[in-house]
């Protein structure tokens, strides 16, 4: 091996190297005199070289090895922001900022998705113990929130910045744009403010007598209606200067406040939950053993009528280390089939970390059979290249969960007569299923069975105790403690590890093809006028060659979306 | 016995001034203390405490403070509280590296005009007459604590 000395701390190191391994010294300070390059570039390259060494880091301090990672990528970022080098990768920008903040501050999030009511925040409560989540059944929760533990209770709200918001009004714009915006308008200079301002009939009016009726069909289809209309019925518009852009807000409250507090913040039917960007709740009342790193994330959905609200869940599944998609098992329609298939597209290498959860099994008629034919079929469903890669990975990644009828056991002794009347209601479907079951000659699971002679009306402890676990709350919980809590720092560190990588590689990628560049210049700097000619036609040549493959990567891409929305269609109609 | 203090990034770095000469003085045996940001008050009690008795002067109460603030206005606004009625005087980041950044362009050399300088992991560059502040830049000049004394204007 060819070795050069360090002029400053007089050690060997391969010639191939640039900086000096011990001391960090640029080796080739030397040559650039040599070679005679500008005074400017040599105190360009010298005093990258010296900077590099003061480069700011945050120190990591639970893992050695993440730290020495940190302190290379963070430099590695620096270089990117010298804009002289010309390097521009926004992906590569990307994942050195999702590593570094994963470093920083390494939380372990659990994302819990799935279409609106699909039962996310019902199961949220039963994991954590308490109902801090609203179940009403109306004000669905609008707002990203985490939940994680603490040693004091509180709940960190965080608004969006002007910015954000101005983004977010802009994809609500586009919406309403992209649908009635196409049919033309009488005398109609802004669709949105008509939209926001105007009666259904009002607005329509403004529209040729042709297209009315049309216009009128969209306009109640409208994905954005929803949060339009409620935008305008809950006067939102006159609280916006009051939220947007405001500082965190940080408030310590006890335990049994948290409920009532989370409300206010994250309920649809606040106005201030428009301008909420995310809630972090911190409870004190948590299990000894859930480690203070773990965070519980309740998304809102994927397909929220406002694009940039789905974009903040779509931006947390690509970052969280492991999912939760809720799908309700008594009815799996196309839009919870899509929320899965969407998930596994963004949770990447993840697979083995998305667990899909079948909640309301307490809503099937039968819940033996019924759950038997949904749990292979989801299986089948579920299994494939979109999907789980193995059917042993999707029978173990497949749960059930009555989380409703598990918080209502939890909290017996304070139920009204009405609710413990649903507990009632439950036991009966359950025995009436294992009557039909030993008609039908179908084996009924043991915890199930041990139901068959509970007596409806009061139920006794061990009864409470037994419909609790038939709820598979439990075994939920015990997966996402033995699969991901108690694993979560080896989970964490492969999962930082993997980026690493990721980013290794596309910055191997990114300097390989600068370098490429750079040289290509140097050499045709040196050639005659022929052959600046003739690299010019190579180069339009290639480019004809790219434009060409783009189209048919393009074409190809619409292919398979073409195909991929058939097998949708396809399982939704086989699941109605 | 008056000291100067230097607002680092989590740290403070203390001299003894005479006139426009500054001394750097090694709090048990670093130039810099390190402050944890979770407890900067208590933090500062032990620093004052420290030097206190590192200068031999028995207590606490005969400490007095030139400040030079550093970059996030929380930690300084924490800090300037803890030391409370031992500060004589607070000097502005701002209008102190204004001055530290004209005194270093006379120098063409160092590019300055065109690449500012970097001070406690930001960089900071003179445009239209007014300081701007932004992320640490690898082409700037780099500068730390003793710089920033000996080209500052003290009064």
């Amino acid at each position: 091996m060819e070795t050069i000395t360090c002029e400053a701390c007089g050690s060997q190191n391969d010639s191939k190297k640039y900086f000096c391994s011990k001391c960090g010294r640029f080796l080739l300070a030397g040559d650039i005199a040599a070679i005679g390059v500008s005074s400017e570039a040599e105190l360009k390259l010298t005093r990258i070289a010296e900077n590099l060494k003061e480069n700011p880091h945050t120190d990591i301090l639970w893992n050695d090895t993440i730290d020495a990672y940190t302190r290379k990528v963070e430099r590695i970022q620096s270089l990117l922001k010298i804009r002289d080098l010309g390097i521009e990768s926004s992906d590569l920008s990307e994942k050195i900022s999702q590593f570094l903040s994963m470093c920083r501050k390494p939380d372990f999030e659990i994302a819990f998705v799935g279409a609106v009511k699909a039962g996310k925040s019902t199961l949220i409560n039963a994991l954590l113990g308490r109902n801090y989540a609203s179940t009403d059944p109306n004000p669905e929760t609008a707002v990203l929130t985490k939940f994680r533990s603490s040693e004091q209770d509180y709940i960190k709200v965080k608004f969006y910045s002007e910015k954000e918001w101005n983004e977010l009004w802009k994809s609500v714009t586009r919406e309403v744009n992209r649908i009635v915006g196409t049919y033309k308008k009488i005398n109609v200079p802004n669709v949105l403010e008509n939209y926001l301002n105007l009666t259904m009939e009002n607005f329509i009016s403004k529209y040729r007598k042709e297209d009315r009726s049309q216009v009128e069909e969209l306009y109640m289809e409208l994905d954005a209606n929803k949060f339009l209309q409620l935008y305008k019925d809950l006067d939102a518009k006159s609280h916006m200067k009051e939220w947007i852009g405001k500082s965190d807000l940080h408030k310590q409250m006890q335990n049994s406040e948290i409920e009532e507090e989370l409300k206010i913040w994250s309920s649809s039917h606040s106005a201030v939950h428009f301008f909420v960007k995310e809630i972090e709740v911190g409870i004190s009342s948590l299990s000894k053993d859930f480690p203070k790193q773990v965070v519980f994330v309740d998304t809102p959905g994927l397909f929220d009528p406002v694009a940039f609200r789905s974009q903040i869940s779509i931006d947390y599944i690509h970052s969280a280390n492991a999912v939760l998609v809720c799908v309700k098992a008594e009815d799996l329609h196309g839009e919870e089939v899509k929320t899965v298939e969407s998930v596994f597209s963004f949770s990447g290498h993840k697979r083995n970390k998305v667990f899909v959860i079948a909640t309301n099994w307490d809503k099937l008629n039968n819940v033996v059979v019924d759950w038997n034919k949904r749990y292979d079929y989801m299986i089948n469903s579920f299994t494939g290249k979109a999907f789980f890669p193995t059917k042993t990975m999707a029978q173990s990644n497949i749960l059930y969960a009555a989380s409703y009828h598990y918080n209502l056991c939890r909290d017996y002794n304070s139920l009204r007569s009405a609710q413990k009347n649903e507990i009632n209601i439950l036991l009966m479907k359950i025995q009436t299923a294992i009557e039909d079951c030993q008609d039908r000659n179908v084996p009924v699971p043991e915890n199930i069975m041990a139901l068959a002679d509970a007596q409806l009306g009061m139920l006794s402890p061990s009864d409470l105790k037994r419909m609790m676990e038939i709820t598979n709350i439990q075994v939920v919980n015990n997966v996402i403690v033995t699969e991901l809590v108690n694993q979560y720092a080896e989970l964490l560190y492969s999962d930082i590890k993997n980026l690493y990588g990721d980013i290794q590689h596309m910055v191997g990628r990114v300097a390989g093809e600068r370098k490429k560049t750079v040289n290509e210049r140097i050499t045709l700097s040196y050639s005659d006028m022929k052959e600046i000619e003739k690299k010019v036609e190579e180069t339009k040549q290639n480019r004809d060659e790219i434009q060409k493959v783009q189209k048919q990567l393009t074409a190809a891409l619409a292919s398979l979306n073409r195909s991929t929305q058939q097998r949708l269609e396809t399982i939704t109609s086989k699941l109605g | 016995m008056k000291f100067f203090i230097i607002i680092g990034r989590n740290a403070l770095y203390t001299y003894e001034r005479d006139g426009q000469h500054f001394e750097p003085q090694f709090i048990e045996g670093s130039e810099l203390f390190t402050l944890n940001s979770t407890n900067i008050s208590e933090e500062v009690n032990s620093y004052m405490e420290t030097l206190a008795n590192e200068k031999n002067l028995g207590t606490i109460a005969k400490l007095e403070f030139e400040v030079l603030e550093g970059s996030e206005d929380r930690f300084n606004a924490a800090v300037v509280n803890a030391l409370g009625e031992h500060i004589d005087k607070v000097y502005s980041l701002k209008t102190t590296l204004m001055t530290v950044v004209k005194k270093l362009q006379r120098d063409k050399k160092l590019m300055i005009d065109t690449y500012g300088i970097n001070y406690e992991g930001h960089s900071y560059k003179i445009e239209n007459n007014s300081l701007s502040q932004d992320d640490f830049d690898l082409l700037a000049y780099t500068i730390h604590s003793n710089d920033v004394v000996s080209l500052m204007d003290c009064n």
